[in-house]
């Protein structure tokens, strides 16, 4: 059952992860007072180019070849462990924490090292901006999972989901700060605006993007939107797992899974009004919005320990 | 087994010296010597398997001196170190057939004798269960190892090797001294004596913080780091690897020996458990930060030595920890990280040492800045190169994932029961861990990335031409070890869970259970094999759906790089330097400690050397020169009228001294407010708390 | 959940709320957020009347509404008003945000420390609300230290007091209604005093930077 469950997620996410950036388009249009493309729009925009002739620049070999099936294969690998649908992960193998963040490392690894591959400046730029970001978003991602896991008392991500759901979570303060200080770290790892600094289209035209066409740009695209609705999900399946599935039956785990899309909805579609309604940040200053998302988190850690 | 380990020294031996006999042929010298090393490494290896998981071994010969007889003890963690050393040393044979053929003018026949001679005395050091032979045999391996260091005889390398051989000293005092110390409380120089006899505490706390502080010079943590990335670099390749991947865990075995088997009858304290950790993880993010701003390749990987050395005794000090507080599941998966990832790191850091004398050997050069595009022309290399980029940066499912993952089951479990201080120092060592992990990412992707990938940016990467195949081999025979570490963890987990339960005395704890390993205490469970093949099948189901498409939609090569409309050329191509000086943007003060601690550091050996009276230089230039004086200073210390320039050297110090302090006050006395009130509550919650303190 | 872990819970969003005073960038967000922070000391005195049970406390939250959710950010905003443009009251303050936050979060730790070898008349279970309310005192401090202008120092000032009434709710909750008395007539003309004093460097000075006002002499 749970395997049919895992499956079941991680193509949920891969369908409708098109669908939700084609919402973020809408709003985006809508906030510019344009009336925007169609809400669908996105998927016929990865039709095109599927269809497209491919071109392989000079100079790039097999890394660059290979980096969109392991992006995107991560991230549904991501997705089918999390618990979504269950307070309860369906794979407990790819549902710690631990697995989890450095499974995330992997694209990264393979994103930047097919940025400097391909010889060019600008896809560089974006490679190793990327590399830093996450680099400076660590700590604090870090430091709330192990709040987390010490208030839950496990490392797996479905045992915390449980504590949470159930209000078990001591102490409560702490768990909420956690979230509040996880949300601004999902938000800047998700790469909307004001940090999406690896894709700056206006400043380095698409940075690693750009050295990328036809079928490969197109699932690297998919990869990218899959990759925003996992770190979504994940804050959604951590600190709000509320009308998730307690037991196994069908009934509840379709509840859940109704649950799971109105609650990722209503953050994406919060993350993308916040999206269009600020700049990007300067790159150089991106240590002080980090470090601040590490502050609170700290402050988490100390009411943690204080046992507030 | 001990009878397998007396044939590989015998044979190490005799192919040394027959080697040193050889050295006018050098091809027949290193042909011995290549093939006599891998024989002995063979057999060492065998030896030390055996004794794994089978009871400890005791041998026992009177000596040549009264006070020392000649003891050896083969139990399951020197087991664990010598089949460790012993295959990197198989390998780094293997990879001399080829590689030494550059060292021919350099004296094969010197380096074939003092190889071996290093490979045996690193087995007898582990062996020795005597406090006097195993100083003995300590000694020796720093001393074979400095000739290997200097070998080639440059500047460089000479300066390397004289900083390493002071470091080396240093910590063979501080090991001496806690031997001693613990000698004169047991009575003799036998380890049997000190493991029955219980010290007192402060006794025992005195020389297990000199024997951590000795032996982690050795393994080279911070503070006592900076002879590594001079030292390794300057080695041959294959020797480097060795020195990284066995020498340096020769330190950390002489931590593990001293906490729980020479002082195993005392029992720890939790303080103990706490130093180690804090320098553990101040280690480990010190040295990833370090390779961050290095350009040549190997220096690059000796900084990502002292992080791992970090990162191993973040795992030993947990271990350390749960066992002076009584918590055995903490202790033992505390130690089995910690020696899990000794493992893992001599495999992977051996091959990378050995890609990137691959590297050397092709191109000539080991600056990153103007290779590239290495990848197309040398591919077995450069696989081999991914693969421990990969293992090393912990990405599941290889094998530095795995040790990585039980370090952080310990620290997590540790914090879940640890009152509050403990919390937060295990929070800032997870912290500590995360940063290494994502610093180690960035690192790694610029060393492969600008060494392998891109186009050639010089003549010399354009020559570059695949490796002879002894070279070849040794590179894949340890990926294939990384791999397996990695996936057959389920197979290895309860190996290393025994040698950690047979160290700390207590019975295994349940780490595996099938294919998956176990956390109990944090409820969790990972498998490497089963994450494998879940990427292998998702990631060749997306490769292969794009592929088709690829084929129904055509593809073209364009020769030309898009730069956004601009004609690309070389000079676009990403550096060491971009990615170094993108991190120092943001790392900035840590850094700036580095360059403190260089200059402490190279202070102290200026001294040595000026002692020794290396340095040709006049005493009176390590005084300032003669300051220039401002008009305002003149008129201050000599008077208005008509001084001269020079002031009397007395007065001018005394003067220089108070006016000195004098701007430093002023600083303090910086006329706000602000300031003053921060002073004003300093100085109450000071006394405060000294009274509180006081009753 | 009612109890003494909501006593904690409202101390927890008390250190929240302070920081929030501290992280302010404009003054009249300063002042309105000091109201909020003043709500949930109310809240704090309520609950913690509630369990022990003792009346001074309810009339305590009482007056505490009336004087520092009501009064004195009406007071301040009136200065607000006052200064008008004659001078900037919004400066960023001398250290950044993650540094502040991160100083908050040692003083609180510090001071639960400090605060561990104390018995309490109430309960020990209320012992991390007796962390809090001592590190406002720090918190206040820090306030003070780190901003530019001194209208948001103010704040601090404030903050500082709201600190030491909880400190003295928890430490002595049968206190009689007198020491309340005192305590809100201290606060508010401490205020008022230091509003006329800002509104007449205001006008005199025309800046409320620190900075430049450690220039004056004489």
């Amino acid at each position: 059952m749970s395997v049919i469950v895992a499956i079941l997620q991680a193509v949920l996410l891969v369908a409708a992860a098109p669908l939700v950036s084609g919402i973020t388009r809408k709003i985006r249009a809508k906030m510019h007072s344009r009336t925007g493309t169609d809400i669908f729009q996105d998927y016929r925009d990865l039709a095109k180019l599927w269809r497209r002739c491919e071109v392989r620049e000079g100079g790039s070999g097999l890394v660059s070849r290979a980096m969109p099936p392991v992006f995107l294969g991560s991230f549904v690998l991501i997705a089918a462990g999390l618990p979504l649908f269950m307070q309860a992960c369906p794979v407990p193998i790819l549902g710690d924490i631990i697995t989890i963040l450095y499974l995330m490392a992997l694209p990264r690894f393979m994103f930047a090292l097919a940025s400097i591959d391909s010889a060019g400046s600008y896809t560089a730029i974006g490679g190793v901006r990327e590399l830093l970001v996450g680099v400076l978003v660590e700590p604090a991602l870090v430091l709330v999972l192990f709040v987390m896991a010490v208030a839950a008392g496990s490392t797996n991500t479905g045992l915390m989901a449980a504590a949470t759901g159930s209000l078990q979570a001591q102490p409560l303060v702490a768990v909420v700060v956690a979230g509040v200080a996880f949300a601004m770290a999902c938000y800047i790892e998700m790469g909307k605006l004001p940090f999406d600094l690896a894709e700056a289209e206006q400043e380095i035209q698409e940075g690693p993007l750009a050295a990328y066409s036809g079928p490969s740009l197109a699932m690297l695209k998919l990869g990218v939107s899959v990759k925003q609705l996992v770190v979504a999900s994940l804050l959604v399946a951590l600190f709000l797992p509320f009308g998730a599935a307690v037991d196994a039956s069908p009934a509840a785990v379709l509840a859940g899974m109704l649950a799971y899309g109105a609650k990722v909805l209503v953050v994406m579609v919060a993350a993308s009004i916040i999206e269009n309604a600020v700049m990007r940040v300067r790159y150089k200053l991106l240590g002080r919005y980090t470090w601040f998302v590490t502050g609170i988190a700290l402050l988490s850690l100390v009411f943690l320990v204080i046992g507030i | 087994m001990l009878e397998l380990i007396f044939v590989s020294l015998g044979l190490s031996c005799v192919a040394g010296a027959l080697s040193l006999v050889a050295g006018k042929t050098p091809a027949a010298s290193k042909t011995i010597a290549c093939v006599g090393g891998m024989a002995s490494a063979a057999c060492a290896f065998i030896g030390g398997a055996g004794a794994l998981l089978g009871p400890a071994v005791h041998a026992s010969w009177a000596g040549p001196m009264a006070f020392a007889s000649f003891t050896l003890l083969l139990n399951p963690l020197a087991g664990l170190l010598i089949a460790v050393i012993s295959a990197l040393a198989f390998v780094a044979w293997l990879y001399g057939l080829s590689y030494f053929d550059e060292y021919y003018e350099k004296g094969m026949g010197v380096i074939g004798f003092f190889m071996n001679l290093f490979i045996a005395s690193m087995n007898l050091v582990i062996l020795a269960d005597n406090a006097f032979w195993f100083l003995v045999f300590f000694e020796l391996m720093s001393l074979t190892s400095y000739v290997l260091v200097v070998i080639d005889q440059t500047e460089k390398s000479l300066r390397g090797g004289f900083l390493y051989l002071i470091m080396a000293h240093i910590g063979f005092l501080m090991i001496a001294i806690s031997f001693f110390v613990m000698a004169s409380a047991a009575g003799s120089l036998e380890f049997e004596a000190f493991r029955t006899s219980a010290f007192a505490p402060g006794v025992a706390t005195v020389a297990f913080v000199l024997a951590f502080f000795g032996f982690g010079a050795k393994a080279g943590m911070v503070p006592f780091h900076s002879w590594l990335p001079q030292a390794h670099p300057a080695a041959p390749s294959n020797v480097s690897a060795l020195m990284s991947g066995g020498m340096i865990k020769i330190g950390i075995f002489g931590i593990c020996k001293v906490c729980f088997d020479l002082l195993g009858a005392t029992g720890g304290e939790i303080g103990w458990g706490v130093l180690v950790i804090i320098i553990g993880a101040v280690s480990s993010v010190l040295g990833v930060v370090y390779a961050l701003g290095e350009h040549d390749l190997k220096s690059l990987l000796a900084y990502h030595s002292v992080e791992n050395i970090g990162i191993i005794l973040l795992g030993v000090g947990t271990g350390i920890y749960g066992w002076a507080a009584h918590l055995p599941w903490l202790a033992a998966i505390g130690l089995l990280a910690g020696l899990y990832h000794l493992v893992n790191h001599a495999m992977f850091k051996g091959l990378l040492f050995l890609g990137a004398g691959s590297v050397l050997h092709a191109t000539g050069t080991r600056n990153m800045e103007v290779l590239g595009g290495l990848a197309r022309l040398m591919p077995v290399t450069a696989l081999c190169f991914l693969v421990g980029s990969l293992a090393i940066s912990a990405i599941p499912p290889l094998n530095g994932f795995v040790s990585e993952w039980f370090t952080y089951q310990g620290l997590i479990g540790a914090a879940m029961d640890g009152d509050i201080f403990m919390r937060i120092l295990f929070a800032f060592a997870v912290v500590a861990l995360a940063i290494t992990g994502a610093l180690a990412v960035t690192c790694f992707v610029k060393a492969f990335g600008v060494t392998f990938l891109a186009r050639p940016r010089s003549e010399a990467a354009e020559r570059a031409r695949e490796v002879p195949a002894p070279m070849k081999g040794a590179m894949v025979l340890l990926t294939v070890a990384c791999v397996f570490l990695g996936l057959g963890a389920a197979l290895v987990t309860p190996v290393v869970d025994s040698i950690a339960a047979a160290m700390l005395s207590v019975p295994p704890v349940p780490a595996v259970e099938g294919a998956t390993l176990v956390s109990l205490d944090t409820a969790s469970v990972v498998s490497p094999l089963v994450l494998a093949v879940l990427m292998a099948l998702v990631i060749a189901a997306c490769a292969l759906v794009r592929n088709s498409a690829n084929r129904a939609a055509g593809m073209k090569d364009d020769p030309q790089t898009w730069a956004c409309g601009y004609q690309a050329d070389l000079t676009m191509e990403t550096l060491a330097s971009t990615v170094g000086a993108n991190v120092k943007n943001f790392m900035g003060p840590l850094f700036a400690i580095r360059f403190t601690v260089n200059r402490a550091g190279a202070a102290v050996a200026r001294l040595f050397s000026r002692a020794l009276g290396l340095e040709k230089t006049a005493p009176s230039a390590s005084k300032a020169p003669e300051p220039v004086l401002s008009r305002f200073d003149r008129d201050r210390t000599v008077g208005i009228a008509a001084a001269p320039h020079r002031a009397p050297a007395l007065s001018h110090s005394v003067l220089s001294i108070v006016s000195d302090l004098g701007a430093w006050f002023s600083r303090m006395e910086s006329g706000d407010f602000r300031t003053y009130i921060v002073y004003i509550v300093g100085a109450l919650v000071f006394f405060l708390a000294l009274i509180i303190l006081v009753r | 959940m009612f109890g003494y872990p909501l006593v904690n819970v409202l101390g927890a969003c008390l250190i929240i709320t302070s920081m929030l005073v501290v992280l302010a960038r404009t003054g009249r967000a300063a002042a309105w957020l000091y109201s909020l922070q003043s709500l949930v000391l109310v809240a704090v005195l309520a609950s913690l009347g509630a369990v022990t049970g003792s009346v001074e406390l309810f009339t305590w939250s009482a007056t505490a509404f009336a004087t520092k959710v009501v009064l004195v950010p009406a007071i301040l905003l009136f200065t607000l008003k006052k200064i008008g443009d004659d001078a900037r009251t919004d400066l960023p303050p001398k250290l950044n945000p993650m540094k502040s936050v991160a100083l908050v979060a040692v003083e609180v730790f510090v001071c639960f420390v400090a605060v561990s070898g104390i018995d309490l008349p109430t309960a020990a279970e209320v012992r991390p609300t007796l962390a809090v309310s001592l590190a406002h005192f720090f918190i206040g401090l820090t306030c003070i230290v780190i901003q530019r202008s001194i209208f948001k120092q103010i704040f601090g000032y404030c903050l500082m007091e709201n600190g030491s009434h909880v400190t003295l709710a928890l430490l002595a909750p049968q206190a009689p209604e007198l020491v309340e008395i005192g305590v809100a007539t201290d606060a508010i003309f401490a205020v008022i005093i230091l509003a006329v004093l800002v509104w007449r460097m205001a006008r005199y000075a025309r800046t409320l930077d620190a900075d430049d006002l450690c220039e004056l002499k004489g």
